[in-house]
């Protein structure tokens, strides 16, 4: 009798120790299916920064090659120093004649002017020019003359350049048009094109300050992208404020942070205002947006980055579809209402403050509060 | 009358191990794996798309230097969990102001010369 009881509290420890081990067991296999479905991962250089893909599926090496080659030839076509590029072929005959264009280079010059009319101009591509005289994203940049930028600014204009079925044409002599800020913006946007039609569900795709997701990562979870912190502390590279969980967006930021040169202590950066000739003086540090079309995205990112918070905000409210990430100069962060849930608010630095939305804790438990406007 | 569960030592033993076996793991878990056990720790240096270090950055005693002249030359230090650019004969110096790299998914890249260093799950 005694033997058996001994042996049930035997029985009992095993049974507790198989149960241990089946947590444990179940634990790793949940590790583990994340390593199984490992896709295909390329960085490449083009369109001045580098692509990264991320491709899953079993045609993922020979769909990401298909990209990088649609990417360069977006490169030779969208260029503004590319010889044979559409965009030369139009600058060259500015004030001369209309050309005939490429329908995929009209597609995007006809949203840029979507953007451009919408934003009353804060956004226009006719800002080549401005772009030229400071040497932005060359080795030669520097700060014109007052009175060069003065020259320069009746040759910034939207309204003057004309889109029609099939041709593209500039009024005055002297103007250029830069697609700078948004051919990778819609590089991203013929990039999923690209893996939807060869059946890809899952893929990323980063070009500079824009990342295409398609579908969910193969686990199902959402993607999620890291918000940079526009004013890093230390020496510690990839400083986020956050990040955003999405599934089949576009999310595309536009900054101060990302391109910029210093001369006498003052820094200038990339986004050039097309009403003063200079970088613009934005109250936001930077501006992510997240919707569908990266091309979308990365013209009102620019705009909304010139227009400032206020403004900005009411131009994708006007555009409709669009989620944002504001970060102003004062170091606040807000979001659009559209990405409350999405939003994951954690900032190393503890330099920012998150105005509005819900708070994750590390443990899942979640806290709305907010502030005053 | 005996108790429903009478423990001997060895039943209270196996509780404790099989505590502290479970305990770290929900921990893990629950931190997202966010807090990974930093045993597996690698950098890759690529040029142009072709490899040219991966260094275990666990194992890494003394600062180790990966130096590249052919073309735009640059200089890059590892040490015991970090990787960073040091110098780099380019106009620009992203690579060195984007600093050190710590944790996986990490990358700074030197644009001129082609260069990505990445930290990866090892």
């Amino acid at each position: 009798m005694i033997l058996i009881t001994k042996n049930k509290k035997r029985l009992a420890s095993m049974l507790l120790f198989i149960f241990l081990a089946g947590i444990l067991t179940a634990c790793n296999t949940t590790i583990d299916r994340g390593n199984q479905a490992e896709g295909y991962e390329a960085d490449t250089f083009a369109m001045g920064t580098v692509i990264s893909q991320k491709v899953y599926g079993d045609n993922g090496e020979l769909t990401s090659d298909q990209v990088i080659r649609k990417i360069k030839y977006l490169e030779e076509l969208l260029t503004f120093n590319a010889p044979l590029g559409d965009i030369n072929e139009i600058n060259k005959n500015a004030g001369i004649k209309d050309i005939k264009l490429d329908p995929e280079t009209i597609k995007i010059i006809a949203k840029a002017q979507e953007v451009a009319k919408l934003s009353a101009g804060a956004f226009d591509i006719t800002v080549g020019p401005l772009v030229k005289a400071w040497g932005m994203g060359t080795d030669l940049a520097r700060i014109p003359t007052k009175e060069e930028l003065q020259k320069l600014l009746p040759l910034v204009d939207y309204r003057s350049l004309t889109v029609d079925k099939d041709s593209v044409g500039l009024k005055k002599v002297g103007q250029l048009l830069d697609l700078g800020g948004i051919a990778k913006g819609y590089a991203g946007d013929a990039a999923l094109e690209i893996y939807k039609q060869k059946g890809i569900e899952s893929a990323y795709i980063s070009l500079g300050g824009n990342v295409v997701t398609l579908g969910s990562k193969p686990d199902g979870s959402p993607w999620k992208i890291g918000i940079s912190n526009p004013r890093p502390q230390g020496s510690k590279a990839n400083q986020l404020v956050g990040a955003v969980k999405v599934t089949d967006k576009a999310v595309v930021t536009a900054g101060d942070y990302q391109r910029y040169f210093e001369e006498g202590g003052q820094r200038y950066h990339h986004i050039l205002d097309p009403t003063t000739g200079y970088p613009a003086k934005s109250d936001l540090m930077s501006v992510t947006l997240v919707t569908d079309s990266s091309l979308v995205a990365d013209a009102l990112d620019t705009a909304v980055f010139i227009l400032g918070y206020e403004k900005g905000k009411e131009l994708l409210r006007k555009y409709g579809g669009v989620e944002a990430i504001f970060i102003t100069q004062d170091k606040k962060i807000y979001v659009t209402d559209g990405l409350k849930d999405t939003f994951e608010f954690m900032d190393e630095s503890q330099e920012f403050e998150y105005v509005n939305g819900i708070i994750t804790m590390k443990w899942g438990i979640q806290f709305h509060y907010e502030t005053m406007a | 009358m005996k108790p429903w569960l009478s423990l001997k030592k060895g039943d209270i033993f196996l509780l404790v191990i099989g505590m502290m076996v479970l305990l770290p793991l929900l921990w893990f878990y629950f931190n997202d794996g966010r807090q990974k056990p930093s045993d597996g720790l690698k950098a890759v240096i690529t040029r142009d798309g072709k490899l040219m270090a991966e260094i275990d950055l666990n194992s890494v005693q003394e600062p180790q230097t990966f130096e590249f002249q052919d073309g735009i030359r640059v200089l890059i230090v590892a040490e015991k969990g970090s990787i960073k650019f040091v110098e780099a004969d380019c106009p620009d110096k992203i690579c060195i102001k984007t600093g050190t790299l710590t944790k996986p998914g990490d990358r700074a890249i030197c644009l001129p010369s082609k260069t990505i260093v990445k930290v990866e799950d090892n």
